[in-house]
């Protein structure tokens, strides 16, 4: 396949690809508009009620990143669903960090050390993407940038997430 | 992916990369426990659902294929026996079938093609939180039959 190819669908539209995939769990595929706000931050400031919790407190995030689920309120229209999104957290060089699980090829979900042959790195089972600690993708591999991150905020002790925010 | 027509744009674009398609069967009847086959359909779609979500990227759910249960197995076969062949002609190599239903258990369409049967859970009286977990947990066993072909 040659690198033209690759590239030839936009990091954007992957992107957009990507929150539909994460979205409708239940709602199948009704992404609202409210999603993309939540989730994009090219369309929306950052804004503090942005932030919700994942009840982790800050004390138990450790160097080993986990895997943390947590609800999303989604309102489309007519009603409100909770739609469940990951990140990995954990900590580094004292700071916490979220990384988002969906892989920056084409949107399946990376596992941490999820191929026994790739110890502490992020495995996508889909096409062998791998991303190191920090999320940065490994060259040579089918992803061409890191994983997105969560800004993070600590209240009350307590981790929150914030945007997601695409890097590289 | 999904067979729909923003996705198939991306599916366009990626096609080299979406190699394995995924086939909810889904009963319909209007004769015979007909609640038992409609939460069964449900069931099976969201397990669907959800697997396509975490392999997105990999794999292509299709439209349900739905198939009125009082036709005989064999002529259901030999439908299901259709799209496989176009799917196997249109480029995905592996082919999942996931079903509910007891009648489809020992059936394949093609040899390289997998029929996986969950034994169906009723959902109907569980709250969403519990039926998030129950439908990831049943998830976490159909991974490994479908990564362990790639
Ligand atoms: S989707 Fe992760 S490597 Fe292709």
């Amino acid at each position: 396949m040659s690198e033209e190819r690759k590239h030839r669908v936009s990091r954007r539209q992957f992107l957009t690809y990507t929150l539909t995939g994460v979205g409708g769990f239940m709602a199948a595929g009704m992404l609202s508009p409210m999603v993309r706000m939540a989730l994009d931050p090219a369309l929306e400031d950052t804004d503090d009620s942005d932030f919700i919790s994942i009840g982790l407190s800050e004390d138990d995030v450790t160097e080993e990143p986990q895997l943390v689920n947590f609800d999303v309120e989604i309102e489309d229209g007519w009603y409100t669903s909770e739609q469940t999104q990951s990140a990995y957290v954990f900590r580094q060089d004292g700071e916490i960090l979220a990384l988002s699980p969906i892989c920056t090829h084409l949107g399946c979900t990376v596992g941490w050390e999820g191929n026994q042959d790739y110890p502490d790195q992020f495995y996508c089972p889909c096409h062998h993407g791998r991303f190191e600690p920090d999320g940065t993708n490994i060259q040579g591999t089918p992803p061409t940038r890191p994983l997105d991150v969560y800004e993070v905020e600590v209240r009350d002790g307590m981790v929150h997430l914030g945007n997601i925010r695409e890097r590289g | 992916m999904r067979w729909n027509a923003e996705s198939l744009n991306y599916y366009a674009e990626a096609k080299e990369y979406v190699d394995t398609a995924l086939i909810p069967l889904v009963p319909f009847n209007f004769q015979e426990k007909t609640q038992s086959a409609a939460e069964q359909g449900e069931y099976v779609q969201l397990l669907s659902e959800g697997i396509e979500k975490q392999f997105a990227g990999r794999i292509m759910l299709t439209p349900p294929y739905t198939y009125l249960q009082t036709d005989s197995l064999k002529s259901q076969c030999e439908a299901l026996k259709q799209w496989d062949d176009h799917l196997l002609e249109a480029g995905f190599a592996h082919r999942f079938y996931i079903t509910g239903d007891p009648a489809w258990r020992s059936l394949s369409p093609a040899e390289e093609a997998e029929v996986i049967w969950m034994p169906p859970i009723s959902l109907s009286s569980m709250e969403m939180k519990q039926v998030k977990s129950v439908i990831s947990q049943q998830i976490d066993q159909i991974v490994p039959l479908i990564t362990g072909r790639w």
